[in-house]
């Protein structure tokens, strides 16, 4: 019993030994190591942990070199975003916000440090979802134009931010080419082309939008990094921990070997990593479960987005679920008898894993809720308990593998002092997975670097706005130098004029 | 007294209603359709009859009625006759005078619970003849079936709210109205909310909330303000997150035709200060209540009230003069409820659903799109 404790401990608080053992106090041995046995690939070591942060470091590497992107699985796309905001940022601005099936429209007021937002949720028909990519811009288009009559909007000239959270390859700020859809879209005609230029289309075909232009297109990550950056300085990661999992970095342009822009300051870029896809390669195959496997098996993209698959809130519902059933067929839970919703796929939600790790375990009342909305009508306490370690085990494991990636990230880095902008469901909404990554990180860091964990609030509409103000000043600059320029040109062709003018006098 | 015989297509689909299923719990199938409990198929049935002091109805549509599965394997259980009912009066009572009920008049019967699920049948006694109400001539019976069921719960819901709106919207600049539920109820609702407010509806909005997508955007074209999804999939807070955040002030009344332990708990975090939430799910569930914090934000929680024949009257009226409009419906044949049902669970189908008896004449469907 005794041995079995120590090895599902967790070091990072006496409050969680103190539930480990309670979890697993008075039960048989035999019956232990029968529970033990189907759990234990999902605890994996310390040392496995480390090997993960130095693959994901190799794999980074090789994203960042032309020789080896092309192949790369962890692909390290350079976003044309050079700079956190310097909080200048001023004034009105539009954003959008996609990336699943809810589609946002925000007006943003950036003052400083102040930021007020009002925003509006249109839904994503399915069939949209399914159906032609000018009908998905033109009913993104159609909501903006209802958003913009809603607000009042029609005759002022709004830099627009568009944070589409889909893996993109990005040419320019304002340049983004869809490299393949995740999360269930499927709309024909759009991978492969700029989605930017997709949204003008559509816009254009309308006619009634002319003072609408999107200027800059960025990713959920470097939402969060923006939106984290506005209030600390020093953020230089953005960590999305939701329904998927990325993370962006800040990298010296010196490291990035496939940039194709300029070299001036500041000398670096933020990198939009796309770092679900690590794994895909094989590489992860020795942490793998037989549930891992399963998921994958059953999922729309097999052998795709591995290291996400084990992370994100999209699957940790499910392999939780099938620890269960597993479980539960060994007749080590509710005496065997299971439901018709345990034994569906996709049914054990991921939240219920939120719910049961912060529920009181005196009295199990939301785990018992949850038993029965599944029609699990046989249970018990030790079922309650049970259960409650399957979430823990599968929780921990996403919080160590994600903080072996930031880990990795931060190490990279090198900076004396580093915030991390998380958001996230998973994130927000777990009762342990912040301290958790804590822990983990503070492990697998160099010794003299520090870090925090920052929620970042509403990063894709926030973010998006900081971007779109940075672009427009960007613009503006081009705009004004260009002016300048010529300017230049006209006073020097005419001090010319005045030299041959003196001269024939 | 004749006998009313049964078609084969009738007989198949009756056997198809009683069968039990067959499911294993590690089946990952839907189970078929479940009988009611004292349904029986036979090759023909007698025709009722006529009590002394009733009439004799003879169906000819029924709203597609059924309560969510309780038990481990069952996902719904279909209601027969159900709630909404309408026909025509097939014989009157001897002792009726007959100057109340002719044979063929068009009527439509106050539910009963009684009667609500007493199994599949062409005809049905109705001892009080008070409890039938005439259908106006220009009201189709399809319409008239959906009347006292859904419409007449929805109407005593939008009743029993209208008073705290009408408070409310003195010292508001705007109510907000949230119903949980975009199933039929919902859509009702949200016709009765326009028929009862008239003109002067801008400062008062209606939201609906539903797990169901596709159900949300049939309410959408329904005429409410807004429509906010619940997936279940989504963290409470997150939920709760979206409701405040579309319904920009809170909510100042819900009406929670859904009534689960987590529907509830979601309205309590979203309901302002003296808000109303009116109960009117049908599955048994228990919630926890802070007694306090209701008294303290002198909210209160009512369960929707039963509605009378008054109203009933007044709403068959109401569609009679087309001043209520009537939410989409689909008309489909009786043989086809196991098919039917099934697509109604499934959000296939999003709008209303009515039978109609002895379809195997004419093979059109109604609806009104």
């Amino acid at each position: 019993m005794a041995h079995m404790a120590t090895e599902l401990i967790l070091p990072h608080s006496e409050l969680r030994n103190e539930e480990i053992s309670s979890l697993l106090r008075g039960i048989p041995a035999a019956f232990v190591d029968k529970v033990e046995n189907i759990l234990r690939p999902l605890d994996l070591t310390d040392e496995r942990y480390r090997q993960v942060m130095d693959l994901m470091r190799q794999n980074l590497d090789a994203g960042l070199h032309p020789d080896t992107h092309a192949t790369a699985n962890v692909k390290c796309f350079p976003t044309y975003v050079r700079s956190v905001p310097d909080g200048s940022e001023n004034g009105d601005f539009l954003a959008l916000d996609l990336g699943g099936t809810n589609f946002r429209v925000l007006l943003i007021n950036l003052n400083g440090q102040e930021v007020t937002m009002e925003s509006k949720i249109y839904i994503i028909p399915q069939h949209i979802m399914l159906g032609s990519g000018d009908q998905l811009f033109d009913h993104i288009a159609d909501c903006i134009f209802k958003f913009m009559c809603d607000h009042q909007l029609h005759d002022r000239r709004l830099p627009l931010g568009f944070t589409f959270s889909f893996p993109c390859r990005q040419e320019g700020l304002d340049r983004a080419i869809l490299t393949t859809w995740t999360k269930g879209f499927k709309c024909a005609g759009v991978e492969g082309n700029d989605i930017v230029e997709l949204l003008h289309a559509a816009i254009d075909r309308r006619g009634d939008m002319k003072n609408v232009r999107c200027l800059a297109v960025i990713n959920d990550t470097v939402g969060a990094l923006m939106s984290c950056a506005h209030s600390a300085r020093n953020c230089a990661v953005g960590l999305i921990l939701g329904t998927g999992t990325n993370a962006c970095y800040i990298e010296d342009l010196h490291n990035v070997k496939t940039w194709d822009g300029d070299y001036n300051e500041p000398k670096q870029v933020l990198i939009n990593t796309e770092w679900g896809a690590f794994g895909n390669d094989g590489c992860l195959d020795f942490i793998l479960t037989d549930f891992d496997k399963s998921i994958d098996k059953h999922s729309i993209n097999p052998g795709k987005q591995i290291y996400e698959k084990m992370i994100s809130g999209m699957y940790m519902g499910e392999i939780a679920r099938l620890a269960i059933e597993r479980l539960r067929k060994h007749n080590l839970l509710f005496e065997g008898e299971g439901s018709y919703h345990l034994s569906t796929r996709g049914r054990f939600y991921t939240k219920y894993v939120s719910e049961i790790e912060g529920d009181d375990v005196d009295n199990f009342t939301v785990t018992k809720q949850i038993f029965e909305e599944l029609e699990l009508s046989t249970h018990t306490e030790q079922d309650c308990r049970l259960v409650r370690h399957v979430c823990s085990l599968v929780s921990k494991r996403a919080a160590y593998l994600a903080s072996a990636g930031i880990a990795c990230l931060l190490n990279k880095m090198g900076r004396r002092d580093t915030t991390v902008g998380v958001d996230g469901s998973l994130y927000r909404f777990h009762p342990f997975f912040h301290d958790l990554m804590m822990e983990k990180i503070t492990q697998l860091l160099k010794p003299n670097l520090k870090f925090k964990l920052m929620l970042s609030h509403d990063g894709s509409g926030k973010g998006a706005a900081l971007v779109a103000a940075v672009a427009a000043r960007l613009r503006k600059e081009a705009e004004d130098a260009q002016q300048a320029e010529e300017l230049e040109k006209e006073a020097f062709l005419l001090s010319k004029e005045m030299e041959n003018v003196e001269v024939d006098n | 007294m004749t006998k009313a015989t049964l078609n084969q297509n009738e007989l198949r689909a009756l056997r198809k209603l009683t069968g039990e299923p067959d499911v294993q719990s590690s089946s990952i199938q839907s189970s078929s359709l479940l009988s009611s409990s004292t349904c029986e198929a036979v090759s023909s049935m007698p025709v009722p009859a006529t009590p002394d002091n009733g009439v004799l109805v003879k169906i000819s549509h029924a709203g597609a009625c059924f309560t969510e599965g309780q038990t481990r394997n069952k996902k719904y259980t279909p209601q027969f006759p159900g709630n909404e009912v309408a026909g025509t009066i097939h014989e009157v009572g001897n002792n009726l005078p007959n100057a109340n009920f002719s044979v063929g008049d068009k009527v439509m019967i106050m539910p009963n619970e009684a009667t609500v699920n007493t199994g599949y049948a062409e005809y049905v006694p109705v001892m009080d003849p008070s409890q039938v109400i005439q259908v106006p001539n220009k009201v189709p019976l399809e319409v008239a079936a959906m009347l006292p069921g859904d419409a007449l719960k929805a109407y005593a819901a939008v009743n029993c709210a209208a008073p705290h709106v009408e408070k409310l919207r003195k010292v508001k600049s705007c109510v907000n109205i949230l119903v949980v539920g975009g199933s039929s109820l919902g859509l009702w609702t949200v016709k009765l909310a326009k028929y009862m407010m008239g003109r002067n509806c801008n400062n008062v909005r209606l939201f609906v909330a539903d797990n169901s997508i596709d159900r949300l955007l049939t309410a959408q074209d329904h005429g409410c303000y807004d429509i906010i999804h619940w997936n279940e999939e989504d963290h409470e807070q997150y939920i709760v997150e979206r409701t405040l955040d579309s319904c920009r002030s809170g909510v100042d009344v819900i009406i929670d035709y859904v009534g689960t332990n987590r529907t509830m708990q979601r309205c309590l975090k979203v309901l302002n200060r003296e808000g109303l939430i009116l109960v009117g799910g049908n599955r048994p569930c228990e919630t926890n209540i802070s007694l306090s914090t209701l008294a303290a934000k002198q909210q209160s929680i009512v369960g929707v009230p039963r509605g009378n024949m008054n109203q009933l009257i007044e709403l068959i009226n109401a569609v009679a003069e087309k001043t209520l409009e009537v939410p989409a419906y689909k008309v489909y044949p009786v043989e086809s409820a196991s098919h039917v049902f099934e697509e109604i669970c499934e959000c296939r189908i999003t709008e209303r659903v009515i039978f109609k008896f002895g379809t195997q004449s004419s093979g059109h469907l109604v609806d009104n799109h």
